[in-house]
């Protein structure tokens, strides 16, 4: 990998407080377009290395065109507790909850975490931006909102080595630190935050830091991480992950309610496999009359893993004189999939796994057909030709390391 | 005992109509008014010692005859006045025009200035008549919930048949032709001369945040003129005030076992989980009810009695684009004397004179909205209470109530204060010096409400007398929004029953009746 790169072309998209070492580090120069940022693909011309970073070393990202909102104030629980699904009112201070929210007819717009920093004061991540929605909802009460997307720099640290290197460079010790808790640490006299969360389903961290301190963090965190093999990691290593981990991406596995033209585009959390972030026990939450009503009636949809079966995969590309075609990214585009001649579901991402061996995908399928174990067909194009191959309704998370929840103290 | 089938929160004419309906029903009813007297905008007061006013109406245009009929007001001892002169249009160089019950009188006063307009007038007056007929019995309708429209809803509506038959599809044509119109428009296809084409006009731009030259003024003018009996701008008094109105209701209300309680500010309307059984009073105590039924506006019975937190995003979005944008604000003159108006003989002043002398008079004086600043040349309409109440002033001391136009709510760059009072009353001065020699040297003391006053003393919403803009996208079943057109809202239990509901404002009590109606319903 080259350090000496100079990234010179113009662009109106925002770049990021990190994007002075990135731009270097990115030999590709392959970027996407993120949240109005610029954001890398893969640093290097292919991501496998970063894809093994995540999974066997370190993988350092830079997620800081996450959209991030602070809501404080005395009534900042009572708000939150009304325009998310889950129960924040049993979030300590200390904790984080993912959770999806949904607009009055129970369809989701967005999902993200919400982080408790202190009794009354939290930040709520999310994939797009809502703050007209947060404001909306949030009139007449006591609290403020304010946008933190910029204001907050933020890092993602991924993989079994990613402990190892904070604890190297981290003041406090993150032993302790349990999956979905932050702590308020410093790297040196610069004041981080450090969150147990993630979008890889590994062991992993977010770093959350003033974006004045973004080069020196970033800095350290390369040179103390570097025996341990962190590796500055783009979105397509972090796709095959996070569909592995079975985590679904806005506007990839599902559109916000939002944006959706027409009713059928709309999903619950029900229909999203997010049924258990539903606290249907709470007081009142945007949406609740509509899902308690979808409850009853049983929800049309369910978001499940599915395995395309390697056998049969083979046998249609040895038909055709070929090796078994795989992907060599994580694809997003729509699949059908069927039970007998008639559709019932669609694959909306999937990837080849190379640390599992197997070829799987995340996908809507009718409520009925969506039974671990369900046997169903997955279209697939074999040289130019479409072939129905079977595939299996699985469990989520596909990859499920014990080190993701595990604590050494 | 803390504990009724209804709650009224608010004291006006509709929550004092509603709240005797339901009593007569055999419903246990109690009404919360704040301020110490009921009556809202049907209030008469003093406003300088020996001086008293009404302080917002000094007319009612139209009262509905079912709440006549069934409330039995005249024998409960309502009077009131149908003056022969409804209204006078004076014109700066000392003319006038005299708009009389007798349509032949009001042309042979036009014919001073024109003789196509005289003869023009009796069929204008049938045709706004004939328009009028529609809206009088739309207004009697609970609006349709739309787009859920049903056998339930349409039946109803056979009321419009009516007027349809005896107007034809002509008629239902150019209703809903006219009501779109905008003043300058309706006015072109009837008459050539400027003061009747702006005496006309000032019924469109009543109370409206837009000047004549804007759309949907057509339905504000046959507004006033539902239930007019072929009156152009037909006027009312009360005898002993505007306030007597509300002393008969209230005593009507009392009869039919309503408990009254002035002095009694609500502060919430208490809710869980989307329904309401009570409310809690500023002072710390809760009544409980099957129901809830609100005269205050939307903005003020949702968002801050029922509280943004219990309602949903796309209800909460509706109400946020209800438009109130008061502009209307109403001065009181204690007189030393009774003022002489030029080419006004003494027993002509008994009726409500009108200054807005043009349609761009009109149209100049509303721009002042646009621009968030106060009307240096406001249109006025202005009455002698004093005049048609004796009581009202001192032994040959005079009150003149004005109504203004354009002092909008919204001001740019400033807030209302005690100074800009001050600068709009010398506006007011400033005109009626034209019509009214040496005006200024009669006033003893003023008494000015602006729109953020009136916000303040009777808690409208941007000052809006109206509970929002006559306007035809707040009308029948978009009034107050798509959601709460039909009395009732999406909180359980709680209803609505003030202008902000079909058929909207003026003291005519249409809506308070269909609101007792729908209650009554389920």
């Amino acid at each position: 990998m080259s350090y000496e790169n100079q990234f010179t072309a113009h662009t109106q998209l925002k770049l990021s407080p990190f994007f002075k070492r990135t731009s270097k580090l990115n030999e590709s120069q392959e970027w996407r377009r993120w949240s109005g940022f610029l954001a890398a693909t893969n640093y290097e011309l292919h991501h496998e290395n970063e894809y093994f970073a995540i999974r066997t070393k370190a993988a350092l990202l830079d997620i800081t065109p996450l959209k991030k909102y602070i809501i404080e104030g005395p009534d900042s629980q009572r708000f939150l507790n009304r325009l998310v699904t889950r129960n924040i009112s049993i979030c300590k201070v200390g904790q984080v909850m993912y959770t999806p929210w949904c607009d009055e007819e129970g369809k989701v717009i967005d999902d993200g975490t919400v982080q408790r920093l202190s009794e009354n004061k939290f930040r709520i991540t999310s994939a797009e931006p809502n703050l007209n929605w947060i404001q909306h909802n949030a009139t007449g009460m006591d609290l403020t909102v304010r946008d933190d997307s910029v204001s907050t720099a933020a890092l993602a640290l991924q993989g079994p080595n990613s402990r190892d290197i904070l604890n190297e460079v981290a003041s406090d010790s993150l032993d302790s630190l349990k999956f979905f808790w932050m702590m308020d640490t410093t790297f040196g006299d610069i004041s981080v935050s450090i969150s147990r969360t993630g979008y890889t389903g590994d062991l992993g961290y977010e770093i959350w830091m003033d974006p004045k301190d973004a080069i020196a963090v970033w800095d350290l965190l390369l040179d103390k991480g570097k025996s341990f093999g962190i590796t500055p990691t783009g979105l397509q290593a972090l796709d095959i992950a996070r569909i592995e981990a079975g985590l679904i991406l806005l506007d990839v596995d599902y559109v916000s309610s939002r944006h959706a033209l027409i009713e059928s585009r709309k999903s619950s959390p029900y229909e999203l496999g997010l049924g258990w972030a539903v606290k249907m026990k709470k007081k009142d939450f945007i949406g609740k009359a509509a899902l308690e009503a979808e409850v009853v009636r049983g929800p049309e949809w369910d978001f499940v893993g599915i395995e395309i079966q390697w056998h049969e995969l083979e046998k249609h590309f040895r038909k055709a004189g070929l090796a078994p075609g795989l992907p060599s990214t994580a694809w997003r585009t729509s699949t059908p999939l069927y039970k007998g001649s008639k559709q019932v579901g669609y694959a909306t991402s999937g990837a080849w796994s190379p640390i599992l061996k197997r070829y799987i995908a995340l996908a809507h399928v009718k409520s009925e057909y969506a039974d671990e174990g369900s046997e169903l067909m997955f279209e697939l194009k074999v040289e130019h030709y479409r072939k129905l191959t079977p595939a299996k309704v699985v469990k989520t998370p596909f990859f499920d390391p014990e080190r993701k929840r595990s604590c050494l103290a | 005992m803390n504990r009724f089938d209804v709650i009224v929160v608010g004291g006006g004419i509709n929550s004092l109509i509603t709240a005797s309906l339901l009593g007569k029903a055999g419903k246990k009813v109690v009404v919360l008014e704040a301020r110490d007297q009921v009556g809202g905008l049907a209030s008469t007061t003093e406003f300088a010692p020996g001086f008293r006013c009404n302080i917002i109406n000094d007319t009612l245009k139209w009262i509905d005859p079912r709440v006549m009929k069934d409330l039995n007001l005249e024998a409960n001892g309502l009077a009131l006045i149908q003056p022969e002169v409804v209204q006078v249009t004076l014109s700066e160089n000392g003319e006038h025009i005299s708009f009389n019950r007798d349509p032949r009188l009001t042309a042979a006063s036009i014919a001073n200035f024109s003789q196509k307009d005289a003869k023009s007038w009796p069929a204008f007056i049938e045709y706004i008549e004939k328009l009028a007929q529609f809206l009088e019995r739309l207004y009697q309708l609970t609006p349709p919930e739309l787009p859920n429209i049903g056998l339930s809803e349409i039946l109803p509506m056979r009321l419009m048949l009516g007027p349809a038959f005896k107007h034809g599809t002509r008629g239902l044509v150019d209703l809903m032709r006219v009501a779109p119109m905008m003043m300058p428009e309706l006015v072109d296809e009837w008459f050539e001369n400027e003061l009747v084409r702006s005496a006309i006009s000032m019924a469109g731009i009543n109370h409206l945040s837009f000047g004549p030259f804007a759309a949907g003024t057509g339905y504000n003018l046959l507004h006033q003129h539902v239930h007019g009996k072929g009156v152009f701008h037909n006027t009312q008094f009360v005898k002993g005030g505007t306030g007597e109105l509300a002393q008969v209701l209230a005593s009507v209300a009392g009869s039919n076992n309503v408990e009254i309680r002035t002095g009694s500010k609500v502060k919430s309307i208490d809710v869980e989980n989307g329904r309401c059984n009570g409310i809690s009073l500023t002072g710390g105590e809760s009544i409980q009810a099957d129901r809830i039924v609100s005269g205050l506006d939307p903005k003020n019975t949702f968002m801050n009695l029922v509280g943004t937190s219990n309602l949903n995003p796309n209800f909460h979005t509706q109400l946020n684009n209800i438009r109130y944008r008061g502009s209307t604000a109403r001065v009181h003159f204690a007189l030393n004397k009774l003022p002489e108006i030029n080419g006004i003989l003494q027993d002509q002043m008994k009726t409500v004179f009108s200054v807005g002398p043009s349609i761009e008079y009109q149209e100049r004086a509303s721009d002042s909205v646009k621009y968030g600043t106060i009307a240096e040349n406001p249109t006025i309409e202005f009455t002698i209470p004093s005049l048609i109440n004796h009581e009202f002033a001192p032994g040959g001391k005079h009150v003149l109530s004005a109504t203004v136009q354009y002092a909008p709510y919204h001001l740019r760059d400033q807030v209302w204060s005690s100074k800009l009072n001050e600068q709009l009353k010398n506006n007011v001065v400033r005109v009626l010096d034209n019509y009214i020699p040496d005006f200024s040297s009669l006033i003893e003391t003023t008494s000015v409400l602006s729109p953020k006053d009136l916000e303040n003393e009777f808690g409208l919403t941007e000052g809006n007398l109206n509970h929002g803009e006559m306007t035809l996208d707040q009308f029948f079943f978009m009034r107050p929004t798509m959601s709460t057109a039909q009395y009732k809202s999406p909180i359980e239990n709680l209803y609505l029953c003030g202008p902000g509901t079909h058929p909207g404002g003026g003291l005519h009590g249409t809506n308070g009746f269909n609101s007792a109606r729908e209650i009554l319903k389920g």
